[in-house]
C-alpha cells in the first residue's frame, strides 16, 4: 500500500506540476523541487515590464532543467538536483540536452497573434533549424505548442525578447522539457496504428519504436505520442497484442522511458516476446524489472541507461540480470555464457499430448462405416440438392447448428446460418430454443437446403469415431468447407465440427441427432486452405483411411470440378501478396471485397494504407 | 407434435447442459483432481484425437494436462432420442469456446459430451475434444 501511495503522490504532483505551466496557482508546494515560479505572487504579474527581466532568470533556472524534471516515470523522492543546467555565455543560452524528450514552447501573450504568423516568425528565426510544431493551442493568454528536436527548442529559447513582433512588442518566449500528457483520441490511434504497421518486420516477428515520438505518422499531423506516458504505452501494447500476439521482439530504444511498472502488461499479451531492448532510456534500477519477471527473454539491451553504471562489476550485473531473467543468453549486444541450472520442470509444462489426426473406437469396422458414411453424406450435402439427405435421417431426428462468433468474429461472417443460430448461452428462453431445434426429417432437411451451397475439403477432415456399438454409433466430423454464396463480411471459408448419433437401421444407418458447430478458421487454417487450392497433385497424401481420401472416385469429380477456378483465384492471390505485402489471408479478404479485380484491390490497398487502417496482422506472413 | 414431455425434457436438455458446462469447467480448470467424479465408470474421452476408456484414466490423462483456463462462448444440448440409448435419459451437448494452456496464447476449441442421468447424478458417457488447429 505504501508504494502505491507513494506512487499515486507522484502523479499528483507531475500534474501539479504541469499544471503549474497553464497558470495554476500553488502555494503549498514547499516540498515540489521546482518551487521558483510561485515564489512572490508579484512576479506572475507580467505587465510588470520592469520586474520581467528578474522575473525571467530566476524563470528559466526554474524551467530548463536537468534530468530531474523530466524524469517521466517517477522518482520524486529524488533530491532537487541543485546544479544549475542553464549557461549563460556572451548573452546566448543552452538547453540542456537530454535525449529523448520533448521540449514545451510557451510564447507569452502568444494567443492575440495568429498561430500560422507567430510560428512563420519563430522558424524564419531558427532557420535554417527546421520547426516542427506539436499539438499547438492557446493556453490563457499564451500560444503553446511541442517541439522534440533539441536544437530547434534551445534556438527558439533563444528568440526569447530577440524578436520583436509587429505590434512592436518583443516575443517573450519559454521553453522547458517536459513530459506532455495525451488522450489517445481517434486520430491518434490511427496514426499510432500506422506507425505500428509501418514499423512491423514480419519476417522476425519484431517491432521497432526507436524514437517512436519522431516517426513520420506523428510528426506529418503534429501530433505528440510520448510512450513514455503509461497511458500511451498500454494502449501501444494493447495494439500490439491484439494484431501481432506473436511478437517476438520489441525495441523500445530512446523513448525517455524511466517507469517500467506498467510495462507489466507484456506478461499477458505478449507472452511470446524473447527480445526486448530498451537502450538509452532512464531505467535507474535493476529493480525496476521485477514486475516483468513473467517474460522469458533471452536477449536484453539496455545500453546507456543509469542501472548498469550501480554494479560493480559486469558479473554483479549479469547475475541480478539473470536473477529476474535467467534465459538471457544477451545481455546488451554481449553473448553470455550458458548458465548451469537444475533439472526441474519447466514452469509452463507445456507439453500437451500430441494431436491425432482420427480415433477410431472400432478399426476395423468403425472406420469402413464412418469413410462410407461421411463419403456418401458430404457428396449430396455439396451437391446442389440436399433433399436426398432425408433418407438419412430417422423420421424423428434432432438437428442444430450453432455460430461460435469469437470476440474477434461478427454476425455478419456468419450471414449464411444466423438465422438458425442455436447457442443457448445467449438466450433464454424455452419457446426459442424449442423453436431453433429442427425436429423430424422434414424439417431438418428444408433446414439444410436453405443454407447456402457448401464445397467441403476432405483433405482437412478430422475424424473421431467415438462409440461404435450395434445400437449407437457417435460420429464427430470436423473440418473446413467454403460457402458458395459470400457472407456479408469476412472469408467464405468455416471451419465446422459436427456431431452425430447415428443407429444402424437393416443394413444401413439412420442419424437421430446432430450438432453442428461453425467457426471462423483461424489464421493458420486459412494458410493451409490456401496451400490446398493449389494443383491437386500437391495435396498431401491423405491421412488414415478413416478421412475420405480424395482420390476415391465419387469425391474426385467434386475436387476436380473446383480446381480451375480456385487456382486462378489463387494466382490472383499471390500476385496481390506480392506486390502489398500482405499476406495471403488478407490479399484474399481485398480480393473478395474488391470482385476479384486486381487493380481495384491493389487500388483499395494503397487507400486503406494511406489512410492507416490496415491493421498489422495483414503484413504478418 | 411433441407433447409436452418431450418439450419439457429438450428445456431441460438446455438448462442440464448450461449447469454441466459451468461445473465441469470450473473444475477441469481449479480442482482438476475432481474431474474423475464427473465421468461414468466406462466412459470415453477422445482428446484431439486421444483415446482414454474409463474414469480413472481419464482422470490420470485430465490432471497430466498443463494448467488450463476455459472461456466458453457457445453452447448448444439436445436430447439423444429413445431409439438410440433404450429409453434413458442421454444428452448431447456441443460446448465452443477459448483454452489456454499454461501461458500459452489462448485458442479455440470444441467439446461433444454425451451425459446421461446415472443413480441420480449426472455422468458423462463420451467426451470428445477438439481444438481448431490445422492438422
Amino acid at each position: 500500500m505504501a508504494r502505491r501511495g507513494r506512487d499515486r503522490g507522484h502523479y499528483k504532483s507531475y500534474n501539479d506540476h504541469d499544471d503549474r505551466v497553464g497558470g495554476g496557482n500553488h502555494n503549498n508546494d514547499g516540498n515540489r523541487r521546482v518551487s521558483f515560479k510561485n515564489q512572490g505572487g508579484g512576479h506572475r504579474n507580467r505587465n510588470n515590464r520592469n520586474r520581467q527581466q528578474g522575473f525571467d532568470t530566476k524563470h528559466i533556472r526554474s524551467l530548463i532543467m536537468s534530468n530531474d524534471d523530466i524524469d517521466m516515470g517517477g522518482h520524486y523522492n529524488q533530491k532537487p538536483n541543485s546544479h544549475g543546467s542553464i549557461k549563460q555565455r556572451k548573452g546566448k543560452r543552452t538547453l540542456k540536452f537530454v535525449a529523448n524528450c520533448f521540449y514545451r514552447v510557451e510564447v507569452r501573450y502568444g494567443s492575440r497573434y495568429e498561430k500560422d504568423y507567430l510560428l512563420k516568425v519563430l522558424a524564419s528565426h531558427i532557420n535554417p533549424t527546421p520547426l516542427i510544431p506539436l499539438g499547438c493551442k492557446k493556453n490563457n493568454n499564451d500560444f503553446v505548442f511541442t517541439v522534440i528536436d533539441h536544437t530547434t527548442a534551445e534556438k527558439i529559447m533563444n528568440a526569447n525578447r530577440a524578436v520583436t513582433l509587429n505590434d512592436g512588442w518583443k516575443m517573450s518566449v519559454h521553453v522547458r522539457p517536459y513530459t506532455p500528457i495525451v488522450e489517445v483520441d481517434e486520430k491518434l490511434t490511427t496514426a499510432i496504428k500506422a506507425a505500428l504497421a509501418s514499423r512491423y518486420n514480419a519476417s522476425t516477428r519484431s517491432l521497432d519504436l526507436t524514437t517512436f515520438q519522431e516517426d513520420p505518422n506523428f510528426l506529418s499531423q503534429e501530433l505528440i505520442c510520448p510512450l513514455n506516458r503509461s497511458n500511451v504505452m498500454n494502449f501501444v501494447i494493447e495494439l500490439i497484442s491484439e494484431s501481432v500476439p506473436d511478437l517476438v521482439a520489441l525495441n523500445l530504444n530512446k523513448n525517455g522511458i524511466s517507469g517500467i511498472e506498467h510495462l507489466k502488461a507484456l506478461n499477458d499479451k505478449l507472452p511470446h516476446l524473447r527480445i526486448l531492448h530498451m537502450a538509452h532510456n532512464s531505467i535507474r534500477e535493476v529493480k525496476q524489472f521485477d514486475p516483468l519477471k513473467g517474460l522469458k527473454l533471452e536477449e536484453i539491451n539496455l545500453d546507456g541507461n543509469i542501472l548498469a553504471s550501480q554494479f560493480n562489476s559486469q558479473e554483479d550485473y549479469i547475475r541480478e540480470i539473470r536473477k529476474r531473467f535467467p534465459k538471457v543468453m544477451k545481455l546488451d549486444g554481449v553473448d553470455l555464457p550458458k548458465p548451469i541450472t537444475f533439472d526441474l520442470e519447466e514452469e509452463d509444462a507445456g507439453n500437451l499430448p500430441k494431436s491425432q489426426l482420427s480415433f477410431m473406437c472400432d478399426a476395423e469396422h468403425g472406420s469402413v462405416m464412418a469413410k462410407t458414411f461421411i463419403e456418401q453424406y458430404y457428396q449430396i450435402f455439396d451437391s446442389d440438392d440436399r433433399s436426398p439427405l432425408i433418407q438419412a435421417y430417422h423420421d424423428t431426428a434432432h438437428f442444430s447448428i450453432m455460430c461460435h462468433i469469437g470476440v474477434s468474429d461478427s454476425h455478419s461472417m456468419f450471414s449464411n446460418f444466423i438465422a438458425d443460430n442455436r447457442n443457448i448461452l445467449k438466450f433464454n428462453n424455452s419457446e426459442r430454443r424449442l423453436k431453433l431445434l429442427k425436429i423430424g426429417k422434414h424439417s431438418i432437411v428444408g433446414a439444410l437446403k436453405s443454407f447456402t451451397e457448401t464445397e467441403h475439403d476432405p483433405t482437412t477432415f478430422v475424424v473421431d469415431l467415438v462409440f461404435f456399438t450395434p445400437a449407437l454409433i457417435q460420429l464427430i466430423v470436423s473440418g473446413l468447407f467454403r460457402e458458395k454464396i459470400k457472407p456479408t463480411s469476412g472469408s467464405q471459408y468455416k471451419y465446422f465440427s459436427r456431431t452425430f448419433i447415428i443407429v444402424p437401421v437393416g443394413t444401413g444407418f439412420c442419424i437421430v441427432n446432430e450438432e453442428l458447430c461453425l467457426h471462423y478458421p483461424t489464421s493458420a487454417q486459412m494458410k493451409q486452405m490456401m496451400s490446398k487450392s493449389k494443383p491437386a497433385s500437391a495435396m498431401p497424401a491423405p491421412g488414415p483411411s478413416a478421412v475420405p481420401s480424395p482420390v476415391v472416385p465419387s469425391m474426385a469429380p467434386v475436387v476436380n470440378g473446383v480446381s480451375p477456378d480456385i487456382l486462378a483465384k489463387q494466382q490472383i492471390v499471390t500476385e496481390l501478396a506480392a506486390k502489398s505485402g500482405m499476406n495471403l489471408m488478407w490479399s484474399e479478404k481485398c480480393l473478395n471485397e474488391t470482385n476479384w479485380n486486381l487493380e481495384q484491390a491493389l487500388f483499395a490497398f494503397m487507400q486503406l494504407r494511406e489512410a492507416g487502417t490496415i491493421p498489422i496482422e495483414a503484413f504478418q506472413k | 407434435m411433441l407433447d409436452q414431455e418431450q418439450k419439457s425434457q429438450i428445456d431441460l436438455a438446455c438448462r442440464t447442459a448450461e449447469d454441466f458446462t459451468k461445473h465441469f469447467y470450473e473444475n477441469l480448470d481449479k480442482r482438476r483432481q475432481l474431474m474423475v467424479r464427473f465421468y461414468m465408470d466406462t466412459a470415453v474421452l477422445v482428446w484431439n484425437g486421444n483415446g482414454t476408456i474409463g474414469k480413472d484414466a481419464i482422470g490420470k490423462f485430465l490432471t497430466d494436462l498443463p494448467l488450463t483456463e476455459h472461456k466458453l462462448g457457445s453452447l448448444d444440448a439436445q436430447r439423444v432420442l429413445d431409439t438410440a440409448v433404450g429409453g434413458k435419459l442421454a444428452f448431447l451437448i456441443s460446448v465452443a469456446g477459448t483454452v489456454r494452456y499454461g501461458t500459452k496464447n489462448s485458442r479455440p476449441f470444441t467439446q461433444n459430451f454425451m451425459i446421461t442421468n446415472h443413480e441420480d447424478k449426472w455422468k458423462i458417457v463420451s467426451d470428445c475434444f477438439r481444438c481448431q488447429d490445422p492438422l
